[in-house]
């Protein structure tokens, strides 16, 4: 058996808000921060057909758990999976978060937490920290669990959640307050992440973002991922996901 | 005892039927870590044009029922960079390697066959008349016959390679076209390219790929590609190569009773990048359980 892809059966599967749930699968070998799998059917069904682009929420004791939300057919499909199911996951794939020996704040927003969990909990920062929105306090999920892993500080776009205001927003207060973090990483919508660089940028401070696209093999064949950013363009499963929160600036050589 | 899977296309002998679909298999190397590539048949190229091309902007690629829609827009390194950097990554492998090209003119056909034809390494040309997603109209070389025949001729001129025309399936009568490609000195077709289809957001009302329109692509077609490979298999003289919606073992064989001389897996090396060597050991074992050879199996469709 080829490790790099290969069927696994789901051991778990929880919902922990209406539209996202945890799916547990036994999984070798370990993945890196920041490194997503490709996962699909195993079962012989070709609708859904392509395999879907999932960032790692954990690895523990040979046991990966992914963190999904349902945005389509083939998530919901997925959510529908009982114990036992053949899933054939492929990976782990792509760019790595770095690290620091210093401060280093994880900023996530909506189901852009998913990789934060597992870059805090292997992270040897002095000191780590979560700013984590959510639309509402009923759209939100995980919140304790992410406490357990270091601080948290949650935003929500209407207030009902910790603070009203953006995640970008929380990281500009704590900034200018004096918590100077040596490293930011961020996933959420492309928007906030931009936000977030924004922040780090202006106060000069190294941030990495993960990225997310329509993926249609995740290994750089398919040529599916690419985007454009101000930066450039760039081949997400390749190139990234992980990338330098710069790829957000526009590029001085005009491209 | 272990059935002989080789088959010959042109002036190349296969080591098996099981070859990778262009577009859906890099240029290879990116195959390495999931698959053993000297297990295969051989592997398609990207399709390869004179210059390099960034591809079409947007969203390029969208699932859709039993399939997919990709509107990537030939972005490729160009020739030269092909031939000085990635050739030597791939020249190692001991399989067979199908290089795709692609060209906006006949002479850009006859020139970029030249000089891809100057490498030792490359053993076959597959000849693309028929991508759906270029603005100058690739498919529409590969929808005239007389376009077909001029432009195979001119081509078959300047390359000793074993010469593939990929076909599309955007026709009335593919027949029609295989029958041209074949008078033009091609040693084999290939079919089907994807069919094009859009996708549509009604909440937005925009198109879902930046392209509009796209290739439609995996077992969605696979009926309608294999009625066309009958169909040609049986228009002509020269080998078929069968393409469409192949994801399993059943598929490759129902391909190969309808005439096809091998098959090229495409989409389904998205979702299994190691699908490609898990059909060469099935069919290897379907074959001794069977007590059957290729022979026995290619063109066995009982038509009466």
């Amino acid at each position: 058996m080829n490790p790099r892809t290969q069927i696994t059966t789901v051991a778990d599967l929880l919902f922990v808000a209406d539209d996202a749930f945890l799916i547990a699968l036994p999984f070798e070998p370990e993945p890196a921060p920041g490194q997503f799998v490709m996962l699909s059917f195993s079962d012989g069904r070709t609708d859904p057909f392509l395999p879907r682009p999932l960032s790692v929420f954990d690895w523990d004791k040979k046991m990966l758990t992914l963190l999904v939300r349902v945005s389509g057919r083939g998530t919901l499909f997925m959510g529908r999976l009982a114990p036992g199911a053949l899933l054939r996951v492929t990976g782990p794939l792509g760019s790595i978060f770095p690290d620091s020996a210093g401060r280093v704040f994880f900023v996530g927003g909506g189901i852009g937490i998913a990789p934060l969990y597992y870059a805090a909990k292997r992270s040897g920062a002095r000191e780590k920290r979560f700013i984590i929105g959510f639309p509402s306090a009923a759209r939100s999920y995980l919140t304790e669990e992410y406490a357990h892993v270091a601080p948290l500080d949650l935003v929500s776009d209407d207030g009902s959640l910790g603070e009203k205001m953006l995640p970008h927003e929380k990281l500009e207060a704590l900034v200018a307050a004096g918590e100077m973090p040596d490293l930011v990483i961020s996933c959420g919508p492309e928007k906030m992440m931009a936000a977030v660089h924004g922040v780090a940028k202006r106060y000069d401070i190294r941030d990495v973002v993960s990225l997310e696209a329509r993926m249609g093999c995740g290994i750089g064949a398919c040529l599916g991922c690419r985007i454009d950013l101000p930066g450039g363009s760039v081949l997400v499963c390749r190139d990234g996901a992980v990338f330098e929160g710069s790829v957000f600036d526009r590029s001085t050589d005009g491209g | 005892m272990v059935a002989d899977l080789r088959v010959t296309i042109g002036k190349t002998v296969f080591k098996n039927p099981i070859l990778t679909a262009s577009g859906t298999f890099g240029y290879g190397f990116e195959f390495e870590p999931y698959l053993n590539l000297h297990a295969l048949g051989g592997f398609c190229t990207k399709g390869i044009s004179l210059e390099p091309r960034a591809g079409n902007s947007g969203v390029r690629i969208t699932e859709t029922a039993s399939g997919m829609l990709n509107a990537i827009g030939l972005e490729n390194c160009g020739a030269e960079s092909f031939l000085r950097e990635v050739l030597p990554r791939i020249s190692h492998f001991d399989t067979a390697i199908i290089v795709n090209f692609y060209a906006n003119s006949l002479d850009e056909f006859v020139t970029l066959a030249a000089r891809l034809s100057t490498s030792n390494r490359i053993d076959a040309l597959e000849m693309n008349i028929s991508c759906p997603n270029v603005p100058e109209g690739g498919m529409m070389f590969g929808t005239d016959p007389h376009t077909v025949e001029r432009l195979t001729t001119a081509v078959r001129k300047v390359t000793d390679k074993t010469l593939i025309v990929k076909l599309s399936p955007n026709v009335t009568d593919i027949t029609v076209i295989a029958r041209a490609a074949e008078v033009g000195g091609a040693d084999a077709v290939s079919l089907v390219n994807t069919f094009v289809g859009m996708a549509v957001d009604y909440r937005t009302r925009r198109f879902i790929l930046g392209n509009k329109v796209g290739g439609l692509s995996g077992p969605a077609i696979k009926p309608i590609a294999l009625r066309m490979v009958w169909q040609t298999a049986k228009a002509v003289k020269i080998p078929v190569i069968g393409i469409g919606g192949i994801t399993t073992l059943g598929d490759v064989l129902d391909f190969l009773i309808v005439g096809a001389r091998a098959v090229q897996v495409g989409s389904a090396n998205f979702v299994n990048p190691g699908i490609a060597q898990d059909l060469v050991e099935e069919i290897e074992q379907w074959l001794d359980a069977h007590g059957e050879t290729l022979d026995t199996l290619i063109g066995s469709i009982r038509e009466w």
